[in-house]
């Protein structure tokens, strides 16, 4: 049994041309102390089933179907008042593009504190104390807590974003792109110490990222995403050596890398899909080499094809 | 043949204190670097935010003016040419920016996009210009022409207004190119395109091109060579297989080390460097990477080190290397 349990996400944002079918049949488990990494193009899902589990999702969005099961509870029965004692302090997340979202009026210390404060009844010295001790954890000298946004690089922000998110000790963390937008030595340095702090505090974690080379370092599992569904879900090494489903293995071949041969790469053919009127069947159908008339009529169901090792693909193999 | 070749190049920009008055100090973007790309040959130029890539970029392709330096184009020195002398070597070189989102007038039809340089430049009848319009889409893989013409930028894809603005640089059929992270802002799935598109155009066209990336992946992926910079100058320049292979400045070392790997198997030495890139004003005299250098030594922070030679192509400025 996982710490996260999704079975048949279902959901739709509404809008003026029509419903967008961002999220369609999504199921997967994270174990307690597990890194899960979520990949795929842009506007594939990946930041919408992170809001869902947070239950943040825009107004116009819409859990059609499914269930959301958080240590044996499903999230989406419950009422706001009760996610507000979950949200931050059990599950929490890092958002998107979330270094930007600081509040630039007031000194970094006092936006962390007002996130403890919110959760917790503890005195302001167990707080500050905590918030010290935060900031060694993501690797920023605890003095420079009291200074503002501005005076901090764009790593430093995305560290004290972290340490936001790690402030109330949650179970279970969504990072959504933590890195992205960073040069390569910081967002090293912020993955390595991810990794760490992952360990050290026995936390499980679900990883967003449109890259892959970023998720094969960081996670165990990876599930691939494709408009809208997950067409693979693998433990990392396998999935890498045999992957299954034609679109992972078009997205690995579309990475370069400073290891190995140099070779050309051919991107996935064609164009993203309008999840606002997706392909019928398999959403891949279009772009895949393999596709017969099968694919165009039924959507593959997803499947445990080997131990752990889940493929929604008419013709696997 | 060196189709471009940069000697000493700098850029200075004076560091405002208000409005009105510029103080006595300068932001050393580009201090002094030397390089040559042979004709139909890409250069990656690599570093980390703040090197200065974007204004070489610039420079080679006289958007600026450098504070000093030398930028022969085919032989002849452009580097301080003005008006009318300047447009005619406008013809020969093009730059494509970073934001595909920014660098497309809104306003601007895919047709009058395109077009403008033809126009500044004065070529052809509007019918003709139509022409080399639509040649220049196709060739970039905008296939039935007749279909984008028309659009405005908000009405592309993030791939689709790359190819656009790869179009623009190409319709004047210039030797030279100046590509200023063309693929950083796009999508992976259409990165790959845009890249492979910019291989062919090489190939068909013999065209060359300095390709700016801050991704050493990418770098490695286009270039046939690559320099690496650090605040303001190039630490390190080699045929690109022999720099990924056989880095040898501590700075070039630490960046590969920290390129994350697209196989989970594969186990990673993480060369770990202090600190972070500052902004170059008024530097000291010394190795500019010496604050942060795991080997640092007391002359590095006394003395400036000169290129040393690897071997026949491949440059190396450090002290601690002995040829
Ligand atoms: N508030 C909204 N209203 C309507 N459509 C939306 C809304 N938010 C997202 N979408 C659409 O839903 C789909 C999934 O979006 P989502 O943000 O989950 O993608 P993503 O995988 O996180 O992409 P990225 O890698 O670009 O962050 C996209 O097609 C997007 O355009
Ligand atoms: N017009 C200007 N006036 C003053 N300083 C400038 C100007 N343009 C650039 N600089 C400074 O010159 C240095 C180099 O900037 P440049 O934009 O060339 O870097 P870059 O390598 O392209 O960075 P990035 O990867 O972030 O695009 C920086 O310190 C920058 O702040
Ligand atoms: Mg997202
Ligand atoms: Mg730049």
């Amino acid at each position: 049994m996982g710490i996260i349990e999704i079975e048949n996400l279902k959901i739709y944002y509404k809008t003026v041309k029509g419903y967008v079918k961002a999220v369609e049949n999504v199921s997967f488990n994270i174990e307690k102390g597990e890194t899960m990494g979520l990949v795929g193009e842009s506007g594939c899902g990946k930041t919408t089933i992170g809001m869902s589990i947070m239950r943040l999702l825009p107004r116009n969005a819409k859990i059609i179907g499914g269930k959301i099961i958080f240590e044996g509870e499903d999230l989406i029965k419950k009422r706001e008042e009760e996610m507000e004692k979950i949200r931050w302090k059990e599950i929490s997340m890092i958002f998107q593009a979330a270094m930007n979202a600081l509040n630039p009026v007031y000194k970094i210390e006092n936006q962390i504190l007002e996130a403890i404060y919110a959760h917790e009844n503890i005195s302001k010295k167990e707080a500050v104390e905590r918030v010290s001790r935060l900031y060694s954890l993501v690797g920023i000298d605890p003095r420079r807590a009291k200074e503002y946004p501005h005076e901090y690089s764009g790593g430093m922000k995305q560290r004290a974003v972290i340490a936001m998110a790690l402030a109330c000790n949650p179970k279970f963390i969504i990072a959504d792109e933590p890195t992205t937008a960073l040069d390569v030595m910081v967002q090293d340095q912020i993955i390595s110490e991810i990794k760490e702090i992952q360990k050290k505090l026995q936390m499980t974690m679900m990883y967003i990222s449109h890259d892959i080379s970023v998720i094969a370092e960081t996670c165990k599992r990876i599930g691939v995403m494709y408009a809208g569904g997950i067409v693979e879900y693998a433990d990392a090494i396998p999935l890498f050596k045999k992957p299954l489903h034609p679109y992972t293995k078009a997205l690995m071949n579309s990475f370069p890398s400073i290891k190995g041969e140099k070779k050309k790469l051919t991107p996935v053919p064609g164009e993203p899909p309008n999840l606002l009127n997706p392909p019928s069947g398999c959403r891949f159908h279009p772009r895949c080499s393999k596709a017969k008339s099968l694919c165009r009529k039924k959507a593959p169901k997803f499947v445990e094809y080997q131990h752990r090792h889940f493929v929604a693909c008419h013709y696997v193999g | 043949m060196k189709l471009i070749e940069v000697t000493d190049l700098k850029k200075y920009f004076p560091v405002r204190k208000g409005i009105f008055s510029k103080s006595d100090k300068y932001v050393h973007a580009v201090d002094g670097i030397n390089f040559s790309v042979e004709e139909g040959k890409i250069l990656g130029l690599a570093g980390e935010s703040g090197c200065g890539k974007t204004t070489v970029s610039k420079l080679l392709v006289r958007l600026l003016e450098p504070t000093n330096g030398k930028i022969l184009l085919e032989g002849e020195d452009i580097a301080h040419k003005k008006g009318k002398k300047l447009k005619e070597f406008r013809k020969k070189m093009q730059m494509i920016f970073q934001d595909p989102y920014g660098s497309l007038n809104p306003r601007f039809t895919v047709m009058d996009t395109v077009a403008e340089p033809l126009i500044i430049q004065g070529i052809g009848t509007p019918e003709e210009r139509e022409d080399a319009v639509a040649k220049a889409l196709d060739i970039v893989g905008l296939k039935s022409p007749e279909e984008f013409l028309f659009r405005y930028p908000h009405e592309l894809s993030g791939g689709q207004r790359q190819r656009v603005a790869i179009a623009r640089a190409l319709v004047i059929e210039p030797k030279f190119v100046a590509a200023d992270e063309p693929v950083s802002m796009l999508d992976v799935s259409i990165r790959l395109g845009v890249m492979n598109l910019m291989l062919e155009l090489r190939d068909r066209l013999n065209l060359t091109i300095v390709f700016v990336t801050h991704d050493l992946a990418c770098a490695r992926y286009m270039s046939d060579e690559i320099a690496i910079m650090y605040l303001g100058e190039i630490v390190e320049i080699a045929p690109t297989e022999e720099l990924i292979n056989n880095p040898k400045h501590p700075y070039t070392k630490a960046l590969l080390s920290s390129v994350p790997i697209p196989d989970p198997s594969e186990k990673r030495k993480r060369i770990e460097v202090k600190g972070r890139v500052s902004t170059p004003i008024d530097p000291p005299h010394g190795c500019r990477f010496a604050p942060r250098c795991p080997h640092v030594t007391a002359k590095c922070k006394k003395k400036d080190p000169h290129n040393v030679r690897v071997s026949d192509k491949h440059l190396v400025a450090c002290h601690s290397f002995k040829s």
